[in-house]
């Protein structure tokens, strides 16, 4: 497997991971940049003892988490952008659809890690064993996990809306 | 939780999609930063190496010691480098907790290191200290040779000698973060 190749199948999927983890701006740039140097390093050791798309979502949200520690011990000067809605008249279809998806990144990124990071996987189309190898836990825990987390995110997602 | 809401909200995470970077120039310059990193412990060991070829022609038996203890010497800097440096290769794509496993093996392994260096110095100035005296005694000034040489000599002593001593010290720094890095995790339900 080459690094064209997993850029061409599983980019969408590696965006949405590093989207989970940063918000938009130069964050974002440079944990994406962090993420494909090491994918592109790690497939070198690649044997194929998972799929493809296990073993780069597994680089990917490691690397989000030590990001994560880093931004815990050193806090961004700036707080994170808010969603500036577009002010064109007539914003088309696909603006407003990646409006919609900033908006609920954002939510989602007020969950703790744990749980952001088995519901992003879920939400990817995941099935449990293969979330369980990703983070690490067992296939009863990703349940509990996913469990806490779409309340945790409905709660969040609600009181945005009642605000 | 119902279908409807699960799906609204996996219309959206598949909704966000943005260009991912080009890192190819950077990565290669990784490798390459790495390939220099190896290329430069083989080169001062080829140095070493050529550094005793001299002392191999001299006539002295004592200077063919001087040769003896170089090669002594990167022989045992090599063979402790590469067998250090087996089996601590993280797992490209271990979990967080193995990440932390990792980071606990590499401590073992600077410790390891240090001790390497102390004793492997150790050695080396003792027969330094052994051995110079014979290879200076028919000069002009063995004595000057030996007030200058000697202090240069008890410093590298000291210095690697007291080497895991101070990689010790850093080391507890090292390992509270590690454990506060655990500990994080364990709040964020990793």
């Amino acid at each position: 497997m080459t690094f064209d190749d997993v850029l061409r199948e599983q980019g969408p999927a590696l965006w949405r991971v590093i989207a989970s983890y940063a918000p938009p701006g130069a964050e974002r740039d440079d944990l994406a940049q962090d993420v494909l140097v090491a994918v592109w390093r790690g497939l070198r050791g690649f044997r194929g003892e998972s799929s493809a798309r296990t073993f780069v979502l597994r680089i990917a949200h490691n690397r989000g988490l030590s990001r994560a520690w880093r931004r815990k011990k050193h806090p961004p000067l700036e707080a994170e952008p808010a969603d500036v809605p577009d002010p064109r008249p007539g914003a088309d279809e696909r603006v407003a659809t990646r409006q919609r998806a900033e908006q609920f990144l954002r939510h989602l990124r007020t969950l703790p890690l744990g749980q952001r990071e088995v519901l992003s996987l879920a939400l990817e189309g995941l099935p449990h064993a293969e979330i369980a190898a990703i983070a690490g836990i067992t296939v009863e825990n990703v349940a509990v996990r996913l469990g806490r987390a779409r309340e945790a995110l409905r709660r969040s997602i609600e009181k945005e809306e009642a605000a | 939780m119902t279908d409807t809401e699960w799906d609204s909200w996996q219309a959206s995470w598949k909704g966000a999609t943005g260009p991912l970077p080009d890192v190819r120039a950077r990565a290669h310059k990784e490798v390459r930063g790495h390939r220099l990193a190896n290329a430069a412990f083989v080169l001062l060991v080829a140095m070493g190496l050529a550094g005793s070829c001299p002392a191999f022609a001299d006539a002295s038996p004592a200077v063919h010691r001087i040769g003896w203890m170089i090669l002594a010497f990167c022989a045992a800097m090599s063979i402790g480098y590469f067998s250090i440096q087996r089996g601590i290769e993280p797992r490209k794509a271990g979990n967080p907790r193995e990440a932390l496993a990792f980071l606990e093996r590499r401590l073992r392994v600077e410790r390891r290191t240090a001790q390497l260096i102390r004793w492997v110095y150790a050695g080396l100035c003792l027969a330094f200290l052994f051995l110079f005296p014979s290879v200076v005694a028919k000069h002009e000034a063995p004595w000057l040779e030996m007030a200058i040489s000697y202090p240069f000599m008890l410093l590298t002593f000291a210095l690697t000698f007291s080497a895991p001593w101070w990689v010790a010290r850093r080391n507890r720094r090292h390992q509270e973060e590690i454990d506060r890095w655990r500990r994080w995790m364990d709040d964020q339900q990793l």
